[in-house]
C-alpha cells in the first residue's frame, strides 16, 4: 500500500471506528453470534476489558467495508454466509474457572453462539473450552500460554498464542541462531521461576528444552513470588555458575533477584527474562543503568509495522476506542483471533459448529497478514497454532527494542550483557 | 422449639428443587442454583465450628479441597469420584483433627490463626507436589453417568447439591437439638461456667470441627465433578476459606438458615453486581462488593436470620428466651 491509500484507509477507519452501528440494515441476513468469555470483573477486568474492545474492533472491521492486509476484513460481513454480519457477545468469567463455566454455558445454550472464543486466565480457559468440547463448539483461544490445554485431546480447540513452551523455544533458537552469527560460548544454564502457575509452567519448559537441546541445566530454582529475600536463591546461581540466566518473576522478586546478584556480584553473558516483572516500566526506572542488557520475551511490538502495514492503522484505531492506549500483545492476540473465526466462518459457508470445525483444522494464513511475530496459523493435531513464534526485545539504552527473529529486529544485540554498574 | 416447621420448609425446598432441577433448561439459573446450595452447604459447614461453637475458622477452604482433589485424583486415575467421598471425607476429618487439637481449647484468636496458617501451609504444600498437580491443578476428564458424577445436563447436579444441602441441614437440627449443640453452645457462651460442669471442650468441639469438616469435602467433590478443574486458588485459597465466612456471617452466625439466605445474598449480589458493573475494567464490583459486607456487619452483627430473629423477639416481647437458644445473641 502506498502512502496516500494508507492515510485514507486510516482516515476511513477512523470514520468507521466513530460510527460502528451506522452500517446496520434491515434485509440482511440474521448475525451470526461468536461467544466471548472475558475476566470483565474481577482483579484482571482491566486487561479483559482491552481485550474486549479489541474483539470489538475486530468484530466491526470484518463488518465493515475497509481493507487492510488483514484476513477476513472490510467485506461487510462474511461473504459465502450473505455478507452476514459477526455479532459478539460477552459473558464474564470473573477469572474464575467456575464462572467462566457457567459463562461458557450461557453463551451456547441461551446466546446460540456458533463459535467461542477467550478466555485469557489459562485456568478459565481450560473450564470454558471443556464446556464447548461438550456442546460440540469451536472454541478459539487466542491468549492463554499454559501448555497443558492443548495437551488435552479436546476435538473443537484451538489455540493461536504460541504457549510458554514454544517461547521457551525461542530462548534456545535465539541461542542457536546467536552461535551461528557470533561466537559465543553458552553451556550452563540456569532456571529460575516464582512458583505460582506462569512461573512454574515457564520453568519447567525451560528446564526440559534446555537438557533436550544439550545443555547443563545446572540450577533450578523455584521461589514463591511473595518472597521478601532471595540470599539463599542467588548463593545457589553463584555456586552453579551458569553463562545465562532464565527467569520467570513478578516485579517484586525481579527486583530482589537484581539487588542479589549485584550484592553477591554474579555475573553471566544473558539474562533472559519471560516478561511478566521485567517489562514492567518500575522495572527499568528502578533498576537503572543496571537494567541495560537484559532480555525478555514479547509477544507483540508496534515494530513490526515493517512486515503488515496495518500494524499502526489498527493501533491508531485501538486508541481511539480504549482511551489512548496502545495495542499490546494481548489485545493484537485476541483481535487476531476474531479475524481468525471470521475467515473460517467464511471457509465454512455454514454457521454449523462442525463446518466451522473442519474450516479452522484447514486454516493456513501467512504470518505476514496478521499483526503478530508468526510464521503462520496453522493448527496442528492438538489444536495449536504450529506456525507461533514470539520475539525477543532486549533493554538498549532505557528501552525495549526487538533484537531477535533478525528479520523483524530494529538493532543488534548487545552480547554479552555489560558488567553491573552499582 | 419443636423442629416441624424447620422440617416442613427444607422438604418444600427441596421438593421445589427438585421440580425446578428436573423442569427447567434454563442452564445459567441452573447453575446459579447448584451454586447457591453448593455455598449454603459449605456455610453451614463453617457455622457448626464457627456459628455454633464459637471458634471462627478462616480455612475452611482447604476440606473442600481435600475434596475436590480427591476427586480429581480419582477421576484421572479412571477410578470412580464416588471413592473420592469417603477418601477427601476422611483427609478433611484428620485435617481437622491436626489443626484443632492444639488449638480449639485456647482462648481468643488463636484457633482463627492457626487456621489461616494450615490454610497458606496446604496451599503451599500442593503447589509443590507433583502429584498434586503443583500450580497447574488438574483437569478432570469429561465422562457420564451417575458412576462418574457426571452429567451433559445441570438438573442432576442441582439435585445432587440440594440432597447434600439438605442431609448437612437435616444434621445441623439434630445438632441444634442434640447434647453436643446444647455443649458447643454453653461453651460458647461462657466456657468457664461450662468447664465448671464438667463439659470438656477439647473434645466436643473436635467433634463438630471433624464433622463440619466432612461436609465440606463433600461439596468439594461435587465441586470438581461439576466444574472438572481443580487448581490451588479456585479450591484452597484464603480468598475461598474467607468467602465461606462471610456467607456464614452476613446469613446470621448461628442460626440454621443463617448460611442458606447468606449463600442466597452472596450469588445473587456477586452475579448482579458483576452483571450492572462489569465490564468497566475498573474493578467497581470488587469495591461495591466489600461496602455492602461492611454495612451488613457494621448495621446487622447479627445477620440477616439473626435480625429477623431479633425483630420477632420484639414483637413478643419474650426476654424469656435464653440467650443459649438464639446462639446469635453471644456472637
Amino acid at each position: 500500500m502506498s502512502k496516500p491509500s494508507i492515510r485514507l484507509a486510516l482516515a476511513l477507519g477512523v470514520a468507521f471506528a466513530v460510527a460502528p452501528s451506522a452500517t446496520t440494515r434491515a434485509a440482511d441476513p440474521a448475525d451470526i453470534v461468536i461467544g466471548s468469555v472475558l475476566p470483565l470483573t474481577g482483579p484482571s477486568a482491566q486487561t479483559g476489558a482491552g481485550l474486549k474492545a479489541a474483539q470489538q474492533l475486530a468484530a466491526d472491521l470484518v463488518n465493515g467495508h475497509v481493507s487492510y492486509p488483514l484476513p477476513a476484513v472490510g467485506h461487510d460481513g462474511i461473504p459465502s454466509l450473505g455478507h452476514a454480519h459477526i455479532k459478539l457477545v460477552f459473558a464474564d468469567s470473573q477469572g474464575k474457572p467456575d464462572q467462566a463455566r457457567a459463562a461458557a454455558e450461557e453463551l451456547i445454550t441461551q446466546d446460540h453462539a456458533v463459535a467461542l472464543i477467550g478466555a485469557y486466565i489459562s485456568s478459565t480457559t481450560a473450564t470454558a473450552s471443556q464446556v464447548a468440547e461438550r456442546y460440540g463448539i469451536p472454541f478459539l483461544n487466542p491468549d492463554s500460554s499454559a501448555p497443558s490445554l492443548t495437551a488435552r485431546g479436546l476435538k473443537w480447540f484451538f489455540r493461536t498464542t504460541p504457549n510458554d513452551a514454544m517461547f521457551a523455544q525461542n530462548f534456545y533458537d535465539f541461542l542457536a541462531d546467536l552461535k551461528k552469527t557470533k561466537k559465543v560460548a553458552v553451556h550452563k544454564v540456569a532456571v529460575v521461576n516464582e512458583d505460582g502457575l506462569f512461573g512454574t509452567g515457564s520453568g519447567d519448559a525451560e528446564e526440559s528444552i534446555g537438557k533436550s537441546s544439550g545443555y547443563d541445566v545446572a540450577a533450578r530454582i523455584a521461589y514463591p513470588a511473595t518472597t521478601t529475600e532471595v540470599n539463599a536463591e542467588v548463593e545457589k546461581i553463584k555456586s552453579a555458575a551458569p553463562d545465562i540466566l532464565m527467569m520467570s518473576s513478578y516485579l517484586p522478586d525481579a527486583l530482589l533477584f537484581m539487588r542479589g546478584l549485584k550484592d553477591q556480584g554474579v555475573a553471566v553473558q544473558g539474562i533472559f527474562a519471560q516478561d511478566a516483572g521485567f517489562i514492567d516500566p518500575g522495572f527499568i526506572k528502578t533498576e537503572g543503568d543496571d537494567a541495560e542488557g537484559i532480555m525478555t520475551r514479547e509477544v507483540f511490538s508496534l515494530e513490526i509495522k515493517q512486515r503488515n502495514q496495518s500494524v499502526p492503522l489498527i493501533d491508531q484505531l485501538f486508541r481511539a476506542r480504549f482511551g489512548g492506549k496502545p495495542l499490546d500483545g494481548n489485545t493484537a492476540r485476541d483481535f487476531t483471533g476474531v479475524l481468525v473465526l471470521a475467515d473460517a466462518l467464511d471457509r465454512a459457508h455454514s454457521t454449523d459448529p462442525a463446518a466451522i470445525r473442519d474450516a479452522l483444522v484447514k486454516t493456513n494464513i501467512p504470518g505476514s497478514r496478521t499483526l503478530l511475530p508468526w510464521k503462520s496459523i496453522h493448527f496442528d493435531a492438538t489444536g495449536q497454532n504450529d506456525g507461533g513464534a514470539g520475539i525477543i526485545e532486549q533493554i538498549q539504552g532505557g528501552k525495549y527494542v526487538t533484537v531477535w527473529p533478525f528479520d523483524v529486529a530494529v538493532k543488534p544485540v548487545v552480547w554479552p550483557m555489560p558488567p553491573w554498574k552499582h | 422449639m419443636s423442629p416441624r416447621p424447620h422440617l416442613i420448609a427444607l422438604a418444600a425446598i427441596v421438593v421445589l428443587g427438585l421440580l425446578y432441577a428436573f423442569g427447567s433448561k434454563d442452564a445459567v439459573t441452573l447453575d446459579l442454583v447448584f451454586t447457591l446450595f453448593l455455598y449454603a452447604t459449605l456455610g453451614q459447614s463453617w457455622n457448626w465450628i464457627s456459628g455454633y461453637a464459637g471458634n471462627i475458622s478462616f480455612g475452611h477452604a482447604i476440606f473442600f479441597g481435600c475434596g475436590a482433589y480427591a476427586a480429581a485424583l480419582c477421576t484421572n486415575a479412571g477410578l470412580s469420584p464416588w471413592l473420592a467421598v469417603p477418601a477427601g471425607a476422611l483427609v478433611a476429618a484428620a485435617l481437622a483433627l491436626v489443626t484443632g487439637f492444639p488449638t480449639l481449647a485456647l482462648r481468643g484468636h488463636y484457633f482463627s490463626i492457626a487456621t489461616i496458617a494450615v490454610g497458606a501451609l496446604v496451599d503451599t504444600y500442593v503447589r509443590t507436589q507433583g502429584w498434586l498437580g503443583m500450580a497447574n491443578g488438574f483437569e478432570l476428564p469429561i465422562k457420564n453417568g451417575l458412576g462418574w458424577l457426571q452429567f451433559s445436563d445441570k438438573g442432576p447436579y442441582v439435585a445432587l447439591a440440594l440432597g447434600l444441602f439438605a442431609l448437612v441441614q437435616l444434621a445441623t437440627l439434630a445438632l441444634e437439638r442434640s447434647r453436643l449443640g446444647y455443649y458447643l453452645r454453653a461453651l460458647r457462651a461462657n466456657h468457664a461456667a461450662a468447664a465448671s460442669v464438667g463439659i470438656d471442650e477439647r473434645r466436643w468441639k473436635l467433634i463438630a470441627f471433624t464433622s463440619c469438616a466432612t461436609f465440606a469435602a463433600l461439596a468439594g467433590v461435587l465441586y470438581a465433578q461439576y466444574t472438572l478443574f481443580v487448581d490451588p486458588p479456585s479450591t484452597l485459597a484464603l480468598s475461598i476459606s474467607i468467602d465461606i465466612a462471610l456467607i456464614g456471617v452476613v446469613g446470621g452466625i448461628g442460626t440454621l438458615w443463617g448460611p442458606l439466605v447468606g449463600a442466597s445474598v452472596y450469588v445473587l449480589l456477586a452475579k448482579e453486581v458483576a452483571l450492572r458493573l462489569g465490564g468497566s475494567g475498573k474493578g467497581y464490583d470488587l469495591v461495591i462488593y466489600g461496602a455492602i459486607i461492611c454495612l451488613i456487619a457494621a448495621w446487622r452483627p447479627h445477620g440477616i436470620v439473626g435480625s429477623i430473629i431479633d425483630a420477632l423477639r420484639r414483637r413478643r416481647g419474650a426476654a424469656d428466651v435464653v440467650s443459649v437458644q438464639n446462639p446469635a445473641e453471644a456472637a
